[in-house]
C-alpha cells in the first residue's frame, strides 16, 4: 500500500470517527418501553421443570393411546370384512 | 424526589452488576431486568438506528429485541460473553430479518443525524463536509452486512475489536482483518463517487 492510499484510508477513517455519532433514542420511547418491560400486569408465563416433564409425558401417553385405537380401529374393521365375505360366500 | 420518580434518562442505574441483574431477572425480577434495560437500551437503539436508517423501525425493533431478551433470559448461559454481545446478536438476527421483509432498503435521514451546522464555520467547508459526510454514509449502506455492522460497532459504539469479535462470533484476527477490506473497499467507492463527480462536473461545464 502506497503513502497515498494509507493517508486516504486515514482519511476515510478520521471521516468516520468525526461522522457517526451515536443516536440517542427518544425519552418518551425509552420511558414506555421501561414500563411495558416491567410492568407487574404484564407477568411472564414460565413453565417449571415439572410441568415440563408432566408435558413430555402427556404427549408419549398420547401417541400411545392413539396407536392403540388405530390397531382396534383396524383389527375391527378386518374382522368386519371377514365376516362379510364368510356370509357372502354361504349365500352362493 | 424519590428514585422511582425520576424521569428515566437522568434517573440513574442502581450499582448492580450486569451478573447479579441478570440472575435476579432470570428468576422473574422485572426490576433487576429494568436495570439491565436503562443500561444498554441507547446503544442498542443506536446500533438498530444506523442499520435500519429510521426512527420507527428502530424503536420497533429495540422493544422487540429486549422482549425477546426478557423472554429467554433463563435461558443466557454465561460463557464468558458480555451481556451486551447477547444484546448486539438479537439486534442483528432482528435486524437481517427486518432487512429480508424489507426488500427496499430506507435511507439514513441525514440531515437528523450528522448534517447539523457547525456555528462559525463557513458555509462551503460546511457544504463540502456535510457532502462527504453523505457519501460516506451512502457507501456504507451499499457494504455487506457483516461489513456494516463491524463499521457501527467500531466507530458509534466504539467497541474495540475483541468485543466485535465476541458480538460477531469471530476471532479478533478476523475482525482486524475484516475492517482492513473493508477500509480498502470504502476507499475504492469513495475514488469512484468522486471520479464521476468530476466527470458530470466536466460534462456540465463543456455544455
Amino acid at each position: 500500500m502506497n503513502s497515498t492510499s494509507s493517508s486516504e484510508i486515514d482519511r476515510i477513517e478520521n471521516v468516520m470517527h468525526s461522522s457517526l455519532k451515536p443516536v440517542d433514542p427518544r425519552p418518551e420511547f425509552v420511558e414506555g418501553l421501561h414500563k411495558r418491560l416491567t410492568d407487574p400486569m404484564n407477568p411472564r408465563v414460565r413453565f417449571t421443570r415439572q410441568y415440563s416433564s408432566q408435558f413430555i409425558l402427556l404427549v408419549i401417553a398420547s401417541v400411545v393411546s392413539g396407536i392403540v385405537f388405530v390397531l382396534t380401529a383396524s383389527r375391527v374393521i378386518i374382522s368386519l370384512i371377514r365376516e362379510f365375505r364368510l356370509t357372502n360366500s354361504r349365500l352362493y | 424526589m424519590c428514585w422511582c420518580t425520576l424521569p428515566i434518562v437522568v434517573r440513574k442505574v442502581p450499582e448492580l452488576s450486569d451478573e447479579l441483574a441478570l440472575k435476579l431477572a432470570a428468576q422473574g425480577d422485572q426490576e433487576a431486568f429494568g436495570v439491565l434495560y436503562e443500561r444498554y437500551v441507547a446503544r442498542i437503539y443506536s446500533y438498530i438506528y444506523y442499520r435500519t436508517g429510521n426512527q420507527h423501525d428502530a424503536e420497533d425493533l429495540t422493544a422487540r429485541v429486549f422482549f425477546r431478551a426478557m423472554r429467554h433470559v433463563e435461558n443466557y448461559k454465561d460463557r464468558g460473553l458480555p451481556l451486551s454481545a447477547w444484546l448486539y446478536r438479537i439486534a442483528h438476527n432482528l435486524v437481517a430479518n427486518w432487512h429480508r421483509d424489507n426488500s427496499r432498503r430506507k435511507e439514513i435521514p441525514l440531515d437528523e443525524i450528522i448534517l447539523v451546522r457547525q456555528s462559525g464555520v463557513l458555509p462551503e467547508a460546511v457544504l463540502i463536509e456535510n457532502e462527504e459526510k453523505e457519501n460516506l454514509l451512502n457507501v456504507i449502506h451499499r457494504l455487506p452486512a457483516d461489513r456494516q455492522q463491524l463499521i457501527i460497532l467500531k466507530f458509534v459504539e466504539h467497541l474495540s475489536n475483541a468485543e466485535i469479535g465476541q458480538v460477531m462470533g469471530r476471532s479478533e484476527g478476523a475482525v482486524k482483518s475484516l475492517y482492513h477490506r473493508t477500509l480498502l473497499s470504502l476507499r475504492d467507492d469513495f475514488e469512484s463517487i468522486l471520479a464521476s463527480d468530476k466527470n458530470d462536473n466536466e460534462g456540465l461545464s463543456k455544455s
